[in-house]
């Protein structure tokens, strides 16, 4: 007779537990519709937040560049990607629904600093890449008073 | 020789305790050849009855995807035994199998053999990917270093 | 030679050593987490850097001393203490984690080549996957390391970039000593990212390749103090590299509200600070510490499947003594490669990767210690009742991080 010598182990699914975590957590990266008011203004927060931060990114890549401190490739990489991902914030935002009246004039007061800053940083771009100093100030300081504006209508957000 | 109890004596060196627990000294251990070179690991046990009734005996050692496949269990098990009897390219269906007689001896890294590797027929996968895939490449046969 | 001579090279060997664990700690999940952490939460989540950091020095060192004394590597002792099925569920784990890991280090290299040359990183992406290709087919190991380790050593411009912002010394300690949740933030996410800065420390590739990087460097019982140095002063000193990267993003992204979400955003403190300078060498820095891990990564997942189904292995053997080990690291860098081409956030995924990283943990680690507790295979260099207490608190802590962190990463988006 020639029998095995199994040790039963309990199995348990971990990699596919793994696999499903990974998904979900792209997954739940995605924008769907907003049922209700609190989440509409939690994300105009959000996106509020998140382009501010974009744009205080790119002005201190800029200004490195304008000081001479920085590596042209550096700058201007951090300046585009910059672009695109206020780009797209806006995007998901403009892609919600806004619930009810309140949410609809939410929706207003941040579409002029939102469009503000992505033509911003998209000029901040094109002048950076020409080497124009003067329109790179001028850039900057229209991007300088769009963040601020974001950041002031993120904390009037209830 | 006797399994009883889950002990075995197999002679063993290098301060190893003489008596052996099968499950924890030999199931799941590297296994070296009679150079040095790993050639598997212990994927399950022979045990075989000498008379009925008696006591089973530990008679081999056996290795590769048929011997770890029904230790894995359930229809991945199954998977694991077939695509690797498949890769083996024999039409034996039976694990490779080392003799009780021809392991030397435990060392720290592994069960030491008397065998040289190409007679455990472990390593047909090795040589297939050597040939077909890692011979194809430039740059194969030369070592990267000599070791210390 | 005469002694003293002697003695002066050994002295540069083990000086050597210590500078290579210095500069192989860093990977991008330090650079992103810390960078991010830092930015967002100040130096409140220091101590989970620390808490990873003693963990894995704690580990290493077991693992280290396990290889000096049997020469069998992790992946021998998960196979050998949980059988063949507790054992596959593990490797397929580690596979698939660091397989993830690779393709954020790989798109981590790329983009700090784009960053360097204004040429997009998906053209970066496969150049640098066949480098590392390249690496693990021809250079020697100790080459390898050696090099990469100290090039990667260049991260210390962040500690040079520190005494040259305004750096808020006193506010920095008291956050790093007393740490709490910033007051617009919620708990989850603080945890959330404590996780992945212990994550980052302790990602389970680090301890696979430690262990395996010993059997290929053959250490023995001569060589634990060297070992032990590379440990218990390269590690913390790494550690403190993370540490500084973490402090620069204090003073200059925090007042700014910068969220980390690209890896050029954690490098612009230096560019601040230094200059340009500062950048190259910066730059020089990311990409020693991504590429070298990457190369680590890969020979990982050879190590891990090797060691797991009894193949030959090893980067000291020709390609052809040890071909399945090969073929693992080959389709294991094609298959990360191809996740970077999809254009994949490399920061989103390194997050995600190192805090599934630190969720399995436990699954590694625990065969280690229990190896090292057993004194037939260890003899006199069992571990000592220091080790395993905290060896034991470490590993109790990690079950609990493991058993919350799936649910916190749902909870918090992954952090956003």
């Amino acid at each position: 007779m020639v029998a095995g010598y199994g040790r039963a182990v309990p199995s348990t699914s971990l990699p596919a537990g793994l696999l499903l975590a990974v998904g979900c957590a792209a997954i739940a990266g995605c924008a769907g519709p907003t049922p209700d008011g609190g989440a509409y203004r939690r994300q105009a927060q959000l996106t509020a937040q998140a382009v501010s931060s974009i744009v205080r990114t790119a002005t201190l890549a800029a200004e490195a560049e304008l000081d001479g401190r920085s590596l042209a490739p550096f700058s201007d990489t951090t300046v585009s990607d910059a672009e695109t991902d206020a780009g797209s914030a806006q995007t998901t935002f403009d892609s919600r629904q806004p619930p009810d009246a309140a949410a609809d004039r939410l929706r207003r007061q941040l579409d002029a600093p939102l469009s503000s800053a992505v033509d911003g940083l998209q000029a901040l771009r094109i002048a950076q890449r020409r080497g124009d100093a003067g329109a790179v100030r001028e850039s900057l300081r229209q991007l300088e008073a769009d963040a601020d504006t974001l950041d002031r209508l993120r904390r009037g957000i209830p | 020789m006797t399994a009883d109890g889950g002990t075995h004596d197999l002679g063993v060196r290098y301060g190893f305790p003489h008596r052996l627990d099968v499950d924890r000294w030999l199931l799941d251990r590297q296994i070296l050849d009679v150079d040095g070179v790993v050639v598997g690991t212990v994927d399950d046990l022979e045990l075989t009855d000498p008379a009925p009734g008696a006591a089973p005996e530990l008679t081999g050692l056996l290795c590769g995807p048929a011997a770890m496949g029904p230790r894995i269990g359930g229809r991945l098990g199954v998977w694991w035994s077939v695509i690797g009897l498949r890769m083996r390219n024999t039409a034996d269906t039976e694990p490779a199998r080392i003799p009780v007689a021809e392991v030397a001896g435990a060392q720290p890294s592994g069960l030491r053999l008397r065998m040289h590797r190409d007679a455990v027929g472990t390593l047909a996968l090795a040589y297939w990917t050597r040939e077909k895939i890692v011979r194809r490449i430039p740059g194969s046969g030369r070592p990267s270093r000599s070791r210390r | 030679m005469t002694g003293l001579g002697r003695g002066w090279k050994r002295l540069l060997g083990v000086a050597l050593g210590v500078m290579t664990a210095i500069g192989g700690f860093v990977d991008i999940g330090n650079i992103v987490t810390s960078g991010l952490a830092g930015a967002r939460f100040g130096m409140s989540l220091a101590w989970a850097l620390v808490f990873g950091t003693i963990g894995m020095g704690l580990y290493g060192e077991m693992a280290g001393r396990v290889v000096a004394v049997t020469q069998r590597a992790t992946f021998n002792l998960v196979r050998e203490r949980l059988g063949v099925r507790a054992g596959l569920v593990n490797l397929a784990a580690a596979l698939l984690l660091t397989g993830l890991t690779m393709a954020a280090e790989i798109g981590g290299a790329g983009i700090t080549l784009q960053l360097g040359s204004g040429i997009s990183y998906v053209i970066w992406v496969p150049v640098v996957g066949l480098a590392t290709w390249l690496v693990i087919w021809r250079v020697p190991f100790g080459v390898m390391e050696r090099v990469l380790g100290l090039l990667g050593l260049a991260l210390v411009v962040f500690v040079v970039a520190l005494f040259a912002l305004p750096v808020p010394w006193q506010e920095l300690l008291s956050q790093a000593a007393q740490p709490a949740v910033p007051p617009d933030e919620g708990l989850a996410t603080w945890l959330f990212f404590a996780i992945s800065l212990i994550g980052s420390a302790v990602v389970p590739y680090q301890v696979v390749f430690f262990s395996s990087g010993g059997v290929e460097e053959g250490w023995r019982r001569r060589d634990l103090g060297e070992m032990r140095l590379n440990v218990f002063v390269g590690f913390p000193l790494g550690m403190v590299l993370s540490l500084a990267i973490m402090a620069c993003a204090v003073p200059v992204l925090q007042p700014r509200g910068v969220d980390v979400q690209r890896l050029e955003q954690v490098g612009l403190p230096v560019v601040a600070a230094l200059g340009r300078v500062g950048l190259l060498v910066m730059l020089l820095g990311f990409f020693a510490a991504t590429f070298a891990a990457a190369a680590e990564c890969a020979l990982s997942l050879g190590y891990s499947a090797a060691q797991y189904f009894g193949w030959t292995w090893g980067k000291f053997r020709r390609p052809a003594q040890a071909p399945r080990f090969h073929v693992v690291m080959l389709a294991g860098i094609i298959a990360a490669t191809a996740l970077m081409l999809t254009t994949i956030d490399p920061v989103q995924l390194t997050i995600v990767s190192v805090v599934l990283g630190a969720a399995a943990i436990p699954l590694t680690y625990f065969p280690i210690l229990v190896v090292a507790n057993d004194r037939s295979a260890m003899g006199r260099y069992v571990n000592g009742p220091w080790a395993n207490t905290l060896g034991v608190v470490f590993l109790v802590v990690m079950v609990v991080v493991s058993v919350i962190s799936i649910p916190l990463l749902f909870l918090t988006k992954a952090g956003q």
